[in-house]
């Protein structure tokens, strides 16, 4: 799953596509012209060979006609010499012989067999009759111009046993006054035609065979194998035609027949297709180590083609993100890009600002609301508790209470100085306390000293800043609820704390306490903030909304009571340094 | 991303630059021809003049490059391990032996396939632990040819001798072997001797000039080319009438079989063991099949058929 996520991506896919679209037409057109080539590879070399095998069948019709000429030039030298065998002949013919090496010997024989003139004169084999050749007769008696004889191997001779074709011709031979019937027998050595077969460039293992009318081998380079059952040769039909074939060696070769026009004969050429097609290895080994170079070098352009078209998008999408998290500063820069990544960035940011500016407008907004609310809150303060104690200060004057009136009217003094503070919002621990100390004279008094109050802090802590007018409530809650209906006296203690990060106001009164309905009615009261009876209209409650508006949920009011033994609330607030 | 792109044409340039290179180089492919040594025991006779054409004809066909080297005379061991290890030094593909002796050329032998150079031998026999192929005729079936034969001359009982000289040991001994199987199982002929001689013509003409008309046989077998010669020209001389059975004739001595001085020879196919030799070692370069061990029958001739069609294709080449 993790590898189709990775694989999933934009990047990825164009570049696989890329690659596909590239590869699979090379790969076809590749296979496609390489095996086109080799069929007409296959094909040029049929016609080539079977041009050449076209030369190959002149010259050996050349060879064979030339054979011819020499008869006929004997004859004509017999002819020249009145048909005489005599020593004028004898030395035109040793002549004809010397300067044709091709010509294995020169024979003529009366009707009756007999030899009337050999050359070169070698030892004759006893055993041959020339009676017993099969042209003999024939020639004789037919009507045949010559006669060829498949290539055999000479045996007239003890110690001759070159191969030849013979050629034998009828001729008239003078005897006395009258002419007899003979034959003439020219041996010509059948090396030239041996070379021209040899020589013939058929691919290197090429070569050339010759059959007869009955289809049978009368020539092969490879004879001595084939005859000795050591190697297979396919004959084809007795027709010209080119084919392709399979050799009993496994070899797929070209067979190419052509007919001789001299002779009843038939030359076949064989290629091997290996042979012709060898440039062809070459070509493929080429190309298998030059296509994959090509396909690396795909890969990379498509990556780095299908990378440069994602790069913006990628961009894009980290700038989102960043906004997701709250940064409205990620505002997408593109220095290159497509039209439509340019556009589609250019409305990113057109939205991200649109946002920002409704984000920033709705904060303002928020803030607007909530400092009216602080500042309703802080407002309740001042009616009903101006309205009390100006009521006590009232009811000790006309009692004649002079001095008290006078620490009344300036614990008072005090109180309203601190809870004016210039209009800040946020005061000095110690001024929070010196508030907190006039307020409680003040009930002190008018409670006619019901209660005894202390405050404990250090000169560390009374240098932190606190929200103002926050210890004010809590101790009026705990006169009112705690400390009124008391039978002794009560006591109020407060005490401040400072630990890393936080400040804690402690408020402690010994009084009747609450229970529990009363206890979470102060905190959450869904009526909102009740003004206490008789107290100074600013509740719990308010102190609480007022820290949590300030600071968030982490801070505000714990309170823990218990009925007949008093309340105790603490007041979390941030620890916040102040400045003197 | 500018830095980024000029790597990447860098490397781009380097690929085609690459690709260039490799299309205009020459890649190794099979295209080379095969390098072969060939080396024979002299350079002189008949039968290594066939394995000769025969090796030139493969060679020929396959496209492969032969060089056939011989001592002066068949007996130069010496010459003929020169000869191996010059062929070596100049890194033939692969090597063809016709080992003079055996003892005395296996070391180089064994060398030079350690060397990496595949060594096949021909005519005498080899272990083919040495070597990776060994051809040669199969002697046993000689003897056993050449007691047909003389059957064929003699009949089923009659004395004779036979006579070989000792040029190979192994090759007679395996002739004899055949030989002998086959009178002792089917015939009643007695073997009177068995008679080495020298190995040059004129000493065993010369030899059984006087043996032949001292010793009343009814048929002599002679087991390779030189006895075979030498005694026909002793009974040419002598112009006898004895069942004579040979092994291996030059071409220029056939008149003594068309004349008659011997009835009848047992002719191995030399031509073919040149052939076979050439295409068993290109296949080996290859990589394609080869023969580990072949043996190649050979053919019986006479005065009748020396000269039929498909018996002559078989003995003489084309010159």
């Amino acid at each position: 799953m993790k590898i189709f996520s990775k694989l999933n991506n934009l990047q990825f896919i164009i570049a696989i596509s890329s690659i596909l679209l590239a590869i699979i037409p090379m790969t076809y057109t590749s296979y496609s012209l390489y095996s086109r080539y080799s069929d007409e590879l296959i094909v040029n070399s049929q016609v080539f060979t079977s041009q050449i095998m076209d030369q190959l069948r002149f010259n050996i019709d050349e060879y064979l006609r030339n054979a011819t000429t020499t008869n006929e030039d004997i004859e004509k030298i017999l002819n020249n010499s009145n048909f005489m065998i005599d020593s004028t002949f004898r030395t035109e013919v040793n002549s004809y012989f010397s300067s044709r090496n091709d010509i294995v010997s020169i024979n003529i024989y009366d009707e009756h067999g007999n030899m009337e003139f050999d050359l070169p004169g070698k030892t004759l084999r006893t055993s041959y009759d020339i009676q017993d050749e099969v042209w003999f007769e024939p020639m004789l008696t037919g009507n045949s111009l010559y006669y060829f004889s498949k290539p055999h191997v000479q045996y007239t001779y003890s110690n001759d046993q070159r191969w030849v074709i013979s050629v034998v011709k009828m001729l008239n031979i003078g005897q006395g006054n009258e002419l007899k019937k003979g034959l003439l027998k020219v041996d010509i050595s059948i090396k030239q035609l041996d070379d021209l077969c040899k020589s013939l460039n058929l691919g290197g293992s090429g070569y050339v065979f010759i059959t007869d009318s009955d289809n049978s081998i009368i020539y092969h380079p490879q004879q001595a194998l084939i005859y000795a059952g050591l190697k297979e040769e396919i004959v084809p039909g007795k027709f010209e035609q080119s084919i392709q074939l399979e050799t009993p060696q496994g070899f797929e070769v070209i067979s190419i027949t052509k007919s001789l026009s001299f002779v009843d004969w038939k030359l076949v050429g064989v290629t091997h297709i290996d042979a012709i097609t060898k440039n062809n290895s070459r070509i493929l080994s080429e190309v298998l180590v030059i296509i994959p170079i090509i396909v690396f070098a795909i890969i990379l352009i498509s990556w780095f083609i299908s990378g440069m078209i994602t790069s913006p998008i990628r961009e894009l999408e980290s700038k989102m993100r960043r906004v997701q998290k709250g940064d409205f500063k990620a505002l997408v820069n593109l220095e290159y890009g497509e039209k439509e990544v340019v556009e589609l960035a250019n409305s990113y940011n057109a939205m991200v600002v649109k946002i920002e500016d409704l984000m920033r407008k709705n904060k303002e907004e928020h803030e607007a609301k909530r400092q009216s609310e602080l500042n309703a809150l802080q407002a309740q303060i001042n009616p009903h508790f101006l309205y009390n104690t100006l009521d006590s200060i009232m009811w000790m004057a006309e009692s004649g209470q002079n001095e008290e009136v006078v620490d009344m009217v300036t614990a008072l003094a005090r109180l309203f100085r601190i809870s004016i503070s210039k209009g800040q919002k946020r005061i000095f621990v110690s001024e929070e306390l010196e508030h907190a100390r006039n307020y409680l004279l003040i009930q002190k008094r008018r409670y006619k000293e019901k209660f005894q109050f202390h405050i404990e802090s250090n000169e560390e802590i009374d240098n932190l800043i606190t929200l103002k007018l926050i210890l004010q409530p809590i101790i009026e809650n705990a006169i009112y609820h705690g400390i009124e209906y008391m039978v002794d006296e009560g006591e109020i203690k407060i005490s401040v704390i400072a630990t890393k990060d936080k400040l804690i106001y402690t408020v402690e009164d010994n009084g009747l306490g609450m229970n529990e309905e009363t206890r979470l009615s102060l905190l959450h009261s869904s009526e909102g903030v009740e003004p206490t009876k008789g107290g100074s209209g600013v509740g719990v409650r308010n102190v609480d909304e007022r820290i949590k508006l300030s600071y968030g949920d982490d801070y505000g009011l714990e309170i823990e009571s218990v009925i007949e033994e008093g309340t105790t609330v603490r007041i979390v607030l941030p620890r916040i340094e102040g400045d003197r | 991303m500018r830095k980024k792109s000029f790597r990447f044409m860098v490397v781009l340039i380097l690929l085609f630059l690459l690709a260039a290179l490799l299309v205009n180089i020459d890649l190794p492919n099979d295209i080379e021809e095969v390098k072969i040594d060939m080396i024979i025991k002299s350079k002189y006779g008949s039968q290594w003049e066939l394995i000769s054409l025969g090796a030139y004809a493969a060679a020929n066909e396959y496209g492969a490059q032969l060089a056939i080297l011989a001592p002066d005379y068949e007996k130069d061991v010496l010459a003929q391990k020169s000869l191996l290890l010059n062929a070596r030094n100049e890194s033939g593909d692969v090597i063809i032996l016709a080992p003079i002796n055996y003892s005395q050329l296996k070391e180089p032998v064994v060398e030079i396939s350690n060397h990496g150079i595949p060594v096949m031998t021909i005519v005498s026999e080899w272990e083919t632990t040495d070597v990776y192929s060994s051809l040669t005729s199969d002697y046993i079936e000689v003897g056993n040819m050449l007691g047909e034969a003389l059957v064929r001359e003699i009949g089923l009982e009659g004395n004779i001798v036979i006579v070989a000289t000792v040029n190979d040991a192994l090759i007679i001994e395996q002739k004899l072997q055949g030989l002998n199987e086959f009178l002792d199982m089917k015939t009643n002929i007695k073997l009177l001797e068995i008679i080495y001689t020298a190995t040059d013509i004129y000493s065993v003409e010369r030899r059984f000039y006087n043996y032949l008309q001292e010793t009343n046989i009814d048929g002599i077998i002679t087991l390779d080319t030189v006895s075979t010669i030498g005694i026909g020209k002793a009974i040419e001389r002598l112009d006898i009438n004895i069942g004579a059975i040979g092994t291996n004739i030059y071409e220029d001595d056939l008149y003594l079989l068309d004349e008659g001085y011997f009835d009848q020879i047992v002719d191995e196919n030399f031509f073919a063991i040149g052939y076979l030799a050439v295409e068993n070692s290109i296949n080996k370069i290859k990589d394609n099949d080869v023969f580990v061990h072949k043996k190649i029958s050979a053919y019986v001739i006479n005065k009748n058929n020396m000269y039929d069609n498909d018996i002559q294709k078989i003995i003489f080449p084309i010159k």
